[in-house]
């Protein structure tokens, strides 16, 4: 009974938080061009978070998640014709699962999804379809193949972007069926392809030099500290140079729970965003994140293209199964620019290589008491048993799928 | 008593199925406003109102001629939010002369509007009733 009571206070408390930041923000409008060029968006994004997971190629993934924002002041759309009230979505779930075919030798399938865009009412399966609200969905599939022996991994699938409703201010977009998409690793580069039937839109090269456990690596020392290094080709129309580029810069500052990741684009633009991640556990299932995004506002006076730019301060709590952020940059580049106001996201997503826990992209896995306890049913003793973490002078056990390594903390063992 | 302990159980699964379903304010709150205008001068005729917003957009909303003393229909537009109306009238009771046009901004909460006209020295005076 107290725990129900306790619960819902607790509940309510966060509703009437969230609902009282709602009030007092004034959020600033997102405009139909981000929302125009969110399927581009969207697809680079499926494709790196594919990235991430194909680091190690095998195991699992699941994730699913989206917007919960409470008021309709907080996501208004600025349209030609005013200020919209109403709620900027997004809905996203993706899977991949793989199984080892022969040895060594992993082959899955992979699947994510979005649905994402504007809409005059909160919903969560049927919009209101309005003059001025947008739905679009992607999705992203694909077959992978893993050699774990060898250490590469190559995936290949197709890309669909469907565009359910259109308000009448967007421009016309066809739905199609014809992105496809390719996905080759080797040790820790990888290359990535994107295409509109012959057309490229994307490259991708990165080198994940970080040593990371979860993939037999190691768990501290000089190798931790490599830098992640990507740079992205893009290509927004059928023509065939390159629009924009940009480069990523992943640096773990200490203990692979601190890092710095800076982007920035080798056009004219220049610096794009910085961002101070801390991770209390290297698994990342808790984050905590400072961001710093450079926005680039266009203005037509008369007839020239004047440029203004401004810098926008925010961060993000995640805590696992829900996020908070406030103009973070994240959510600047995928949630429509979407700035001043607070963001809360449920979601969950979780890896899995050999039956080791972890979120996206991290370099360890998640401390796993199970594991141990399941030891001690087989009959081991009490003392020899500890967690991984425990103080120095206690004896260690590293324990993986029933066999035990033991390193001696101390001589003699009677 | 026995039945007391499913209530707070209760509560918790309807919030948590609020939050799941993303809320669903809209089923008590409106997301499309419905316009009615009452012209309430003695010698003016309303040719129509439109929404205004930049670079000369516009988008009509009551596309009818009200005499003085007439209500138009009612118009239901996709429109709730802070919006520009524009409204066209002549200065004589038979909507013959010089289109004259007045503006005002409105922050529009959604549902039933009734907008009524009055006329005001010169000026024409928009009342939301």
């Amino acid at each position: 009974m107290f725990y129900y009571i306790s619960g819902m206070q607790f509940v309510s408390r966060v509703l009437f938080v969230l609902l009282a930041f709602a009030g007092l923000t004034l959020a600033d409008g997102i405009t139909p061009a981000f929302l125009a060029k969110d399927g581009a968006v969207t697809r680079d994004r499926h494709l790196s978070e594919i990235r991430d997971i194909m680091l190690g190629g095998r195991g699992g993934f699941i994730d699913f998640g989206f917007y919960y924002l409470p008021a309709r002041t907080q996501t208004p759309l600025l349209s030609d014709y005013g200020k919209h009230e109403g709620y900027a979505f997004n809905h996203h779930f993706a899977g991949f699962g793989a199984g080892e075919v022969a040895p060594y030798k992993h082959m899955g399938a992979l699947l994510w999804f979005d649905r994402s865009g504007w809409d005059g009412e909160d919903f969560f399966l049927f919009p209101q379809y309005n003059d001025f609200s947008l739905q679009r969905s992607v999705v992203t599939w694909g077959l992978t193949f893993t050699d774990v022996k060898m250490d590469w991994t190559f995936a290949a699938g197709m890309q669909h972007q469907n565009l359910e409703h259109r308000g009448k201010i967007y421009p016309y977009e066809d739905d199609s069926l014809a992105y496809s998409w390719a996905h080759l690793r080797f040790s820790k580069a990888s290359a990535q392809a994107n295409f509109y039937k012959a057309d490229w839109r994307l490259f991708r090269f990165s080198l994940d030099l970080e040593s990371r456990a979860v993939y037999g690596g190691k768990k501290s020392g000089p190798l931790t500290y490599l830098p992640n290094v990507s740079l992205a080709m893009y290509n927004d129309d059928d023509e065939k140079d390159i629009d924009s580029m940009r480069v990523t810069w992943e640096q773990n500052l200490y203990g692979q729970q601190l890092y710095a990741e800076v982007a920035y684009d080798l056009n004219d633009a220049g610096f794009h965003s910085a961002a101070l991640k801390f991770y209390p556990d290297p698994s990342r299932m808790i984050g905590f994140e400072a961001t710093c995004l450079r926005r680039i506002k266009k203005k037509i006076e008369e007839d020239r293209v004047e440029s203004e730019d401004d810098l926008l301060w925010g961060g993000a709590i995640d805590l696992l199964f829900v996020r908070f952020a406030y103009n973070a940059a994240y959510d600047y580049d995928n949630f429509f620019g979407a700035k001043g106001t607070f963001l809360a996201e449920i979601k969950f997503n979780l890896a899995t290589v050999d039956g080791w826990l972890f979120g996206r992209r991290a370099p360890r896995s998640a401390p796993m008491e199970t594991d141990i306890i399941k030891q001690k049913d087989n009959g081991a003793t009490k003392s020899e048993i500890t967690p991984l973490n425990s103080g120095s002078g206690a004896p260690k056990t590293i324990e993986a799928k029933g066999i035990r390594y033991e390193k001696a903390g101390s001589e003699g063992g009677n | 008593m026995k039945k007391m302990k499913f209530v707070p159980l209760v509560l918790a699964l309807f919030a948590c199925c609020m939050a799941l379903s993303g809320c669903l304010s809209h089923w008590f709150v409106d997301s499309t406003s419905r316009l009615q205008v009452l012209n309430d001068t003695a010698d003016c005729t309303l040719l129509g109102i439109d929404v205004v917003g930049s670079d000369s957009t516009y988008k009509k909303w009551i596309d009818e001629t009200v005499f003085p003393g007439e209500r138009s229909r009612v118009v239901e537009e996709d429109l709730v939010g802070d919006f520009t109306l524009r409204l066209r009238y002549t200065k004589s009771p038979d909507g013959s002369g010089k289109e004259r046009v007045a503006t005002e901004s409105f922050s529009l909460d959604g549902g039933s509007l009734f907008l009524v006209i009055k006329s005001e020295g010169d000026s024409l005076l928009w009342k939301f009733k």
